[in-house]
């Protein structure tokens, strides 16, 4: 039998690739880390490239994105200059908008954006600047790609909607101009422009991103530690009693199946069955079957 | 500062920082220091390998190898840390050209701090999971070398956690007692040939392992099989320590090192002797 999943894999490892970029890029400009964003500019070919898995991420995400702005124009809204490349020498920062959408006689930037049913449920509960704090690390760098738009653009205002990818339903985050969260973003992006003038790096700072960072492993090795450890006990009593439970471990499951069988079978009934009394009692709220030896 | 002395048998047991530190006073206090890291040292062995499933291994050539997954869950289990990992690249020569070995290298220490290591890890381009296809060795520009890197990586990781931490020529008994099956555990075979190729040649090594061969094509007449057998009986030979009978190499490219050059030197003196003789002759 053919195997279309293994040639379909096979057809989305080809599109792995890496797209070295000579500037900063607006969708990573709120990545914590200055190393990682100044290693993207310096030795983008030392970054591991993705797995499958995350390849059909980002071509479900580009599909969905098709889509969702296919809707916005049917629902008879104005959408123009899709993936319009911006740049701000000044701060080296580029990036590709995904649209811009007619509203009130202005063009606002429009971020759109798939996520898991969990994601989507995460990003609905949040105000849109509350995503610098989110636990989820994308989710993180999206206030700065779309403020970083909106000040490229000249714009006081912009949005990004998301999509849940399972069920379709959406939830839309109206940005405004947070000129203190953005100095931050553009003051960060100067020291990474002076370390890649100077062809330098800064030292290791360990963040939640590491794990998981193309660079890591490659070019990048922050110290490893792999927890506190298990502290290791001379406890003989309570050795003994873990070694008693291991022992009664396997009757146990045994045990909760006859005795759910059973009172099943008895429920509603008083009997002696050989030397053993089965009784229904009937409380407010249950009515409870009880066992017992004679 | 110590902060407090207790005596214990004939052991002092002093503790800084709520770290025990045991004192020699006594030859005697000696041999019970080693008989009580012997115990600690099998405990520790037993428990690391409870933990781990066969899946954490592999059977390479007929020895039980420790993998990445496996390493890591030993290194929770005692709280370990790499720190200070670097990693450099160096490039090496051997017949079939150029090519580079990532070489990453940091320390292993344990939550006390009293214990830690230095270890090192290494891949290269000949690697053949990934700078082999189809049998030939891959082009630099057909290799991901960040699969390289991370390789080494992987290869510092398990050594310096399973040095650390005494995990190292483990016994297929000592798996079987920590309740692995060996039969599922996932087999490595080297292949014959090319990938057997470990040790690097010098340019100057390369040199000669061609003049070896020139000679061996000389001094049979061109032909091929007898060149490779005579280099065989050649190159085999009893090691000096009483151990086992090293088979003789068919190929110069396997030969580096202070093998090369005696039989470097061997071939020379037979092919000169041969053709001094033939010039006799004639």
């Amino acid at each position: 039998m053919i195997n279309i999943v293994e040639k379909l894999d096979k057809e989305t490892a080809k599109r792995i690739k890496q797209f070295p970029h000579p500037n900063n890029r607006a969708s990573e400009a709120g990545h914590p880390c200055l190393r990682f964003l100044i290693l993207s500019r310096l030795y983008p070919e030392k970054k591991a490239l993705h797995d499958v898995g995350l390849q059909r991420i980002f071509d479900e995400g580009r599909l969905h994105e098709g889509a969702i702005l296919r809707e916005i124009e049917n629902a008879g809204f104005k959408i123009v200059e899709q993936q319009r490349p911006f740049e701000w020498q000044k701060f080296q920062l580029a990036g590709h908008i995904d649209a811009k959408i007619a509203m009130n006689g202005q063009l606002i930037p429009l971020e759109v954006k798939s996520c898991s049913p969990n994601s989507f449920r995460h990003i609905k509960d949040l105000e849109p600047m509350e995503m610098i704090s989110s636990r989820l690390s994308w989710v993180r760098k999206y206030p700065a790609q779309i403020l970083a738009y909106m000040l490229m653009d000249n714009k006081e205002e912009g949005i990004i909607l998301f999509k849940n990818k399972s069920t379709g339903e959406k939830c839309q985050k109206n940005f405004k101009l947070d000129y203190e969260y953005v100095e931050s973003i553009l003051k960060k992006l100067e020291r990474v422009n002076e370390y890649v003038m100077q062809k330098e790096l800064p030292e290791v700072e360990m963040c939640e991103d590491c794990k998981g960072c193309g660079f890591q492993k490659t070019i990048c090795f922050p110290d490893c530690d792999y927890g506190p450890g298990f502290a290791f006990l001379s406890d003989k009593e309570a050795e003994e009693k873990l070694e008693r439970r291991e022992i009664l471990k396997p009757g146990r499951s045994e045990y909760n199946q006859l005795d759910k069988l059973l009172k099943d079978h008895f429920k509603g009934q008083n009997v002696v069955v050989g030397n053993f009394k089965i009784e229904t009692k009937i409380h407010s709220n249950r009515t409870e079957v009880v066992i017992e030896k004679l | 500062m110590p902060e407090e002395i207790k005596k214990n048998n004939d052991l002092t047991a002093r503790t800084f920082n709520e770290e025990e530190i045991i004192t020699v006073e006594t030859s005697d206090d000696l041999i019970s220091i080693a008989q009580r890291r012997l115990d600690t040292v099998k405990k520790i062995i037993n428990i690391a390998l409870k933990i781990t499933t066969y899946r954490d291994w592999v059977n390479q050539n007929g020895n039980p190898y420790l993998v990445h997954s496996g390493a890591e869950k030993v290194a929770r289990l005692f709280g370990i840390t790499l720190s200070d990992i670097k990693t450099e690249k160096i490039w090496a020569d051997d017949t079939k050209g150029k090519y580079y070995i990532y070489k990453t290298t940091g320390k292993a220490i344990l939550p006390g701090k009293f214990d830690s290591i230095e270890a090192l890890g290494t891949c290269s381009q000949r690697d053949p999971f990934f700078g082999k296809a189809k049998g030939e060795f891959l082009d630099t520009v057909e290799i991901d070398e960040t699969n390289i890197m991370k390789a080494s990586y992987s290869n510092f990781t398990v050594n310096a956690i399973t040095h650390l931490l005494g995990l190292r020529n483990l016994t297929w008994e000592e798996l079987k007692d920590a309740g692995i099956d060996k039969s599922k555990i996932q087999e490595i075979k080297y292949q014959s040939g090319s990938q057997k190729v470990k040790k690097t040649a010098t340019p100057e090594e390369v040199k000669r392992q061609k003049e070896i061969w020139d000679w061996l094509m000389q001094i049979t007449a061109g032909n091929d099989k007898l060149a490779r057998e005579r280099l065989k009986l050649e190159t085999g030979f009893q090691p000096k320590d009483g151990s086992d009978f090293v088979e003789g190499k068919k190929d110069p490219k396997y030969l580096t090192g202070k093998w090369l050059n005696i039989t470097h030197r061997k071939i020379k003196e037979i092919f000169e002797k041969q053709f001094s003789e033939e010039e006799v002759e004639k």
